[in-house]
């Protein structure tokens, strides 16, 4: 201490001209990857705005959410979800995982015991256990962008209000209309789960489409607003995928009263000093 | 010597978190646990209150609600023109609404052995015997479960054959398959939790059913029967198939295919 109060006298004893330039307040604050959802959900019908099988506003899952919850199907039931994923401020890469599929047949009933395709129930009393269902191998599953007329998603802008100097009617209406790319082909759900990443897709479509626009997909909620080259999700943008799913009418009896049961669950990770994607 | 062996693990330990420290990027994960779609069943039971034989009650031809198995409607041996029955069956859905048909499947017609009368009928060479075609059957709603067909009012019980309303009877040997519940015939499907009964009359020779009256008029002339069905068998399937309602506005038991190996 007594040194450092020398200095300073020595410091005040010679008066040149001097100027200080100060810089206050410094700070370091980490920014946020945070992931919000909102979905709408249709059941045995075209979509028309008055969703019928769930629907709830931008918010972070809890317990209970679920996209899908079904207990009466048929043959020809038919629905679709449209999940929207929203990053704020940052670049992320997006994923989707399904996990922990169940595929249990509950219980044969009369007609299981009677369907060939059915291992476990044929020629057996009603009511005996039936590990291994039939749901799974018949519910088929597909995806698109429901990215509208208009290739990117321009209709929320950052601060989560509606874009009304340009807005897309057919973004994020529910329907995968036939200008609007199929990201998940049809099929069924793979017993072991499956992952979707979402920057091959989307890299692909800067491609086809946006090459005029900005690398980085930030194109002020215009064209191609949130497809960049590198596939990344954009930073407040608002992405809307939009799931179709139906039972065939080819579906046979096996899969009477079986239960198709999955997680699914959706990842974002920082894009910056992170090239390889790891989650 | 054992220290620096636990030591030594502990250093790595150390060293595999750092490593995973270095890809700790911020991110966010949501989760939409328990997924669910499970599929509906249509599972049709049968119960029957009996049958009854030349107008009497056969005594424990009932049984109770359920999935058929070796259950009988018709067991006769020794049929006689001019014979007559009555077979009550009650079909339930028991989770969904469904469609319901009758078929008449596995036909089987036995000429057995040629006797004298039918010899003298012409009934000389043909493997497959005549009983089928003489045998007639009439279906309708019996909707208060009387087992009298009352097509007027009050009960307006409508005729369940594949023909329509004013439907007549149709030889066993005819009948493919006859309409109970169908998106043509206008009396709704099956519903879950309500019993439809339904009572089949079947006749040795000509049936006659008058549909204008308001208390059963069935009768069975056995004129129509002749030599040529002596000693003959018929045997066959009664079928009862049910399908589902919903996505199936068009549904018409015409168009139903059987599946194949049905059980007995």
């Amino acid at each position: 201490m007594v040194a450092a109060v020398a200095v300073v006298v020595v410091g005040a004893t010679t008066a040149f001209f001097s100027d200080t330039e100060t810089s206050t307040g410094n700070t370091f604050t980490a920014g946020a990857i945070d992931l919000k959802i909102d979905f709408d959900g249709y059941f045995n019908k075209r979509a028309d705005r008055v969703p019928n099988a769930g629907s709830w506003d931008e918010q972070d899952l809890v317990a209970g959410m679920k996209f899908f919850n079904f207990t009466d199907l048929k043959p020809g039931d038919f629905g679709e979800g449209t999940i929207s994923l929203h990053v704020y401020d940052n670049d992320a890469w997006g994923r989707m995982l399904i996990e922990g599929v169940v595929d249990s047949g509950n219980t044969c009933v009369d007609p299981e015991t009677e369907a060939s395709a059915d291992a476990d129930c044929i020629g057996r009393p009603v009511g005996t256990p039936e590990a291994d269902g039939e749901l799974r191998e018949n519910l088929k599953f597909s995806a698109c962008l429901d990215w509208g007329g208009t290739p990117g998603f321009q209709n929320i802008l950052a601060n989560g209000t509606s874009n009304t100097a340009f807005h897309d009617q057919e973004e994020g209406d529910n329907i995968c209309q036939t200008n609007e790319p199929m990201v998940i082909t049809e099929g069924t759900i793979d017993q072991n789960g499956e992952t979707h990443e979402f920057w091959p897709a989307l890299a692909a479509l800067w491609i086809q489409n946006c090459t005029d626009f900005n690398v980085a997909g930030a194109n002020n909620y215009g064209e191609c607003q949130g497809i960049a080259q590198d596939g990344r999700l954009v930073g407040s943008t608002t992405y809307y995928l939009a799931v179709n799913w139906n039972l065939p009418y080819a579906t046979g009896n096996e899969a009477q009263s079986d239960t198709l049961q999955s997680t699914i669950k959706f990842q974002a990770v920082q894009h910056r000093n992170n090239p390889s994607q790891t989650f | 010597m054992k220290k620096i062996i636990i030591s030594g693990s502990l250093i790595v330990a150390v060293a595999a978190l750092v490593t995973g420290a270095t890809v700790a990027f911020f991110n966010d994960t949501e989760t939409s646990t328990g997924n669910v779609f499970t599929a509906g069943s249509i599972d049709l039971t049968v119960d029957s209150q009996g049958s009854s034989y030349n107008g009497n009650n056969l005594a424990g031809t009932n049984f109770p609600s359920k999935d058929l198995d070796q259950e009988h409607f018709f067991v006769f041996e020794d049929i006689k023109p001019g014979d007559y029955g009555l077979r009550n069956i009650s079909l339930h859905a028991e989770a969904n609404p469904a469609y319901a048909c009758l078929f008449i499947d596995k036909k089987d017609d036995q000429e057995n052995v040629i006797v004298d009368p039918e010899a003298e009928a012409g009934d000389t060479d043909t493997p497959d015997g005549e009983l089928s075609q003489r045998l007639q059957l009439f279906a309708w709603e019996d909707r208060d479960g009387d087992q009298r067909y009352e097509p007027l009012a009050p009960n307006f019980e409508p005729p369940l054959m594949h023909d329509g309303p004013s439907s007549a009877p149709d030889s066993f040997f005819d009948i493919t398959y006859e309409i109970f519940f169908d998106s043509t015939s206008g009396i709704g499907p099956l519903i879950q939790n309500n019993v439809r009964h339904i009572a089949l009359a079947w006749c040795a020779g000509n049936q006659n059913v008058v549909h204008n009256n308001s208390l059963g008029n069935i009768t069975c002339d056995g004129s129509g029967m002749g030599d040529d069905s002596q000693t003959d068998s018929f045997e066959a399937d009664v079928v009862l198939y049910a399908e589902q309602v919903r996505n199936n506005p068009n549904f018409k038991c015409e168009d139903v295919v059987l599946p194949q190996n049905l059980e007995d």
